[in-house]
């Protein structure tokens, strides 16, 4: 693949971004397949097959990985190379580099698919991949960096796009987050054990996981919103000075938010409480950058009738301002003593995973694909069309049957007689979800229906199609 | 210097600064600069012809 026109004009790296926005519908395909799978398994438990590598314990965190690092990473590694070549007026500082990003990051994938069922796991949620794994990931990761950096730094332009801001962030605090969470002590090469202990390690896993929600499915995602929005609608966006506001406030708030993880558990109780006063402040950047992703829209409704990929944009938009008021009224101490171990909190993660995270991939996606492979439209606006309303109809089935069995779980826990014995045994809560269960697996089926629709319509429109090269627009 | 007085002081300057934020960002001064930095999200793609062999 050659970097230059023929008369010696730059080209943009756009190789590696196919690659990694083919292998996000793959990756989605799978993740959300699993995730069915253990959906049922939830209703159907013999669906395990008495097979250790297919019980529900191995398959959850083989989901939560595919879905979140295979499918969204996959994702944000598509858009931030498109992103930020466009925006810089720059091809990607290195070729190779970019390729090894690709190629290491298929490798990680591929080899958590292979442990986590075999049950080889650090058992840290979300950070589950052993230490040979993560160091894998640790590499390909500073890699990521130095070409994301190395573009930025070659820049043509003056300014640094607003999107930009977001990925950089991202890219930053999700090394610092996987490097110190990961600390560990090997005693085998499938074994180690973490270097904290009790309740440190606890408040380390949550510093980690919660800002894994905070810059990987948030600033990562908005990164994508920044560009998108105003691409799709043909204006620049409502306020860039909000982004700005909104940017810093965001990323120094979220880091603070992660004990809410932790209410009622042996962390100090002022720990938990300072989790949750951050965890309530954060609604202020968030919905900034929800409102500032509406007012880019307005004036465009109308295209609304006629564009799939608006669609998606703005129920995602939608999805990240109700599950940004969600997360931080969760986070409140007496809501949480309620919500904490339900599957409410289930409907919360999904509500902004399926609602937020992937229908702004997979808008991201549909204006992407055509444009890598030199066409102007997906193959079929109708397959779009179809997908949008199948998926949103399966996240509304999902998120409304999670909160319903959510809610009626926590009153069944807590409540209690006369003389003080509890009034429901567990298996009595359980036996009561059983139908929100089976309504969340026909969302789960719907919302993968409409992936599979997806990945039929990428492949027409890849198929008998040269990839196209685009020039580097000049200097300015 | 106390802890708390310290942790006082942390607070007061972190809230400046992202009072110092506001104003420089919505500053008079700024808007040239950010009206040219948001069109950059805005720009076509100029698709151009580099295979003769396809890879």
């Amino acid at each position: 693949m050659s970097d230059t026109t023929t008369t010696g004009r730059a080209t943009y790296n756009d190789r590696v971004v196919r690659q990694f926005a083919i292998m996000t519908v793959v990756w989605g395909i799978v993740g959300m397949a699993v995730g069915v799978l253990i959906a049922a398994q939830l209703l159907w438990p013999a669906l395990n097959f008495d097979l250790p590598f297919l019980t529900y314990s191995r398959l959850r965190p083989l989901h939560t990985n595919a879905v979140i690092f295979a499918f969204g990473g996959s994702a944000l590694f598509a858009t931030s190379y498109y992103i930020v070549q466009r925006t810089c007026h720059a091809r990607l500082f290195s070729d190779r580099l970019a390729a090894f990003t690709f190629w290491g990051w298929q490798v990680v994938i591929v080899a958590a698919a292979i442990t986590l069922p075999l049950g080889i796991t650090q058992s840290k949620e979300y950070a589950e991949l052993e230490w040979p794994i993560d160091l894998l990931i640790a590499v390909v990761w500073v890699a990521y960096a130095v070409v994301f950096f190395g573009t930025i730094v070659k820049r043509q332009v003056k300014h640094i796009y607003v999107a930009n801001w977001f990925f950089a962030a991202y890219i930053i605090t999700i090394a610092v987050l996987h490097i110190v969470n990961n600390i560990a002590i090997p005693v085998s090469p499938t074994k180690s054990y973490v270097v904290y202990a009790g309740v440190v390690d606890a408040m380390v896993q949550w510093w980690y996981g919660h800002n894994a929600v905070g810059f990987f499915l948030t600033a990562g995602f908005l990164g994508m919103m920044y560009y998108f929005v105003p691409k799709q609608v043909g204006r620049p966006v409502y306020s860039y000075r909000l982004s700005i506001v909104h940017f810093w406030a965001l990323i120094s708030i979220y880091m603070w938010a992660g004990p809410h993880h932790l209410h009622y558990t042996s962390l100090p109780d002022w720990a938990q409480s300072l989790g949750m006063v951050f965890s309530l402040i954060l609604l202020a950047p968030s919905w900034g950058g929800m409102l500032n992703g509406f007012m880019t829209m307005s004036g465009s409704w109308h295209k609304l009738r006629t564009d799939p990929i608006l669609k998606f944009l703005v129920v995602s938009l939608s999805f990240y301002g109700m599950s940004t008021f969600e997360g931080p009224m969760m986070s409140i101490k007496t809501v949480n003593a309620l919500s904490h171990y339900t599957d409410w909190t289930i409907g919360h993660v999904h509500s902004g995973a399926l609602g937020w995270v992937a229908f702004i991939s997979i808008a991201s996606l549909y204006a992407l694909i055509p444009k890598l492979f030199g066409k102007t439209q997906m193959w079929s606006v109708r397959l779009m069309d179809a997908h949008f309303w199948i998926a949103t109809i399966g996240i509304v089935l999902y998120v409304t049957s999670m909160w319903i069995a959510g809610v009626m779980q926590g009153l069944m826990w807590r409540a209690m007689n006369d003389d003080g014995t509890l009034t429901y045994t567990f298996v009595e809560s359980l036996k009561a979800t059983y139908p929100y269960y089976a309504v969340r697996l026909a969302g789960g089926v719907l919302f993968l229906a409409g992936m599979v629709i997806m990945a039929y319509n990428v492949m027409r429109t890849v198929r008998e199609t040269k990839p196209v090269d685009v020039a580097v627009l000049a200097p300015a | 210097m106390t802890l708390g007085l310290f942790r006082g002081l942390l607070t007061a300057t972190l809230f400046l600064a992202f009072i110092t934020l506001w104003i420089w960002a919505w500053s008079k001064r700024r808007e040239p600069e950010f009206k040219a930095a948001a069109m950059l999200a805005l720009t076509n793609d100029e698709p151009v012809n580099t295979r003769s062999d396809a890879s």
